[in-house]
């Protein structure tokens, strides 16, 4: 039985994917994996992201994203499950959450 | 089957979650038995017409009440007008409740995940909000297991409170006490916490949910559910 010969298809780690559209969308998602290795996921409450906070200290990651992730300033870190204060020093890899119990109204009652 | 639901706090997010809910009992639930006890201490005041939704000036849980009965035929509606403390928590909150804690402070609400994580049987849904975001905790206990971890598993603050108890409060004698200033709270936020109180117990109601907690932030418009789901492929 005649077969014929398919012309030679320069592979790429995109092979297989048969539109143009889907092998940029598949780079860009192995783009955006490398970026989210290098980082260190931030976590507060519905806010969560991944930044390049790689030898920042918990203290730097909490001024900066204050505004930006509704972040109270005695909210309690922790680092891959683990409470860390201020000084702590990230590290690539790791998760970093912020978190405090909403939902008080500050009452303070003192007797004069 | 008969449905015995508890509102703890009707104020901020309460006064907001309670017609909804009882709406949605009244009308989809014809074949059962709805009871709903609304439990709270305090009294409606000119200030709360900024947040609150509300009628007369009185006692919270007897206004909400009166707005609501007229309106839910099929529902039976129970007050008690007071907060609640370690002694009252064991009739107010009883097997098999479906409790909606709506208050401003952690002691209330160490109060009330003691008392449910002694029950065998309990649905606990727990809203609270600083100004923009806020977070709806999901606790269940079914058979004596728990599904998920309790709030004061979840929260430090609320296991250790620093605040007051509003009924400790009420009952102190000694001395004077001053009130200091207070968190400014949003009506916007108090109403998204109340919504997604509701969603949390729609998602309750259709089986046992995989999350124990539901962040919000209005500020950022976004939502996350806690400990998220992995998806297998």
């Amino acid at each position: 039985m005649l077969q014929e010969q398919q012309p030679a298809v320069k592979k790429s780690v995109f092979s297989g994917l048969n539109t143009p559209t889907a092998a940029v969308n598949a780079e860009n998602l192995v783009n955006r994996a490398k970026e989210i290795g290098n980082n260190i996921r931030v976590i507060h409450g519905a806010n969560e992201g991944y930044f390049p906070v790689n030898g920042k200290t918990i203290g730097d990651v909490r001024k900066g994203l204050k505004d930006t992730f509704s972040l109270p300033g005695d909210a309690i870190a922790q680092v891959d499950g683990k409470d860390v204060n201020d000084d702590f020093v990230l590290a690539s890899g790791q998760s970093l959450e912020f978190y405090k119990a909403a939902g008080t109204k500050g009452q303070k009652f003192v007797k004069i | 089957m008969n449905k015995k639901i508890k509102i703890i706090g009707l104020g901020g997010i309460g006064s907001y979650l309670a017609e909804p809910l009882a709406r949605f009992l009244n009308f989809s639930y014809k074949d059962q038995t709805i009871e709903i006890t609304l439990i709270d201490g305090d009294q409606y005041e000119e200030k709360n017409k900024e947040r609150q939704q509300f009628g007369e000036y009185e006692n919270k849980a007897k206004g909400t009440a009166d707005l609501l009965i007229p309106k839910f035929p099929n529902i039976h509606f129970r007050v008690k007008e007071e907060y609640l403390d370690d002694v009252n928590v064991i009739s107010n909150i009883r097997e098999n409740d479906i409790v909606f804690l709506c208050v401003d402070n952690h002691a209330t609400r160490k109060i009330v995940s003691d008392r449910c994580q002694e029950l065998d049987n309990v649905t606990l849904i727990s809203g609270g909000n600083d100004v923009t975001d806020g977070n709806v905790i999901f606790y269940r206990r079914k058979n004596g297991k728990e599904l998920g971890r309790s709030p004061t598993a979840l929260h430090p603050l609320i296991a250790k409170p620093q605040d007051v108890n509003p009924a400790d409060l009420d009952k102190s004698q000694e001395g004077c006490q001053e009130q200091q200033e207070e968190n400014p709270q949003l009506l916007f936020t108090n109403l998204t916490i109340a919504a997604w109180m509701c969603n949390v117990f729609r998602s309750s109601e259709l089986g046992d949910p995989k999350f124990e907690q539901v962040f919000v932030d209005i500020n950022s418009h976004k939502v996350r559910s806690s400990p998220e789901e992995v998806i297998v492929f």
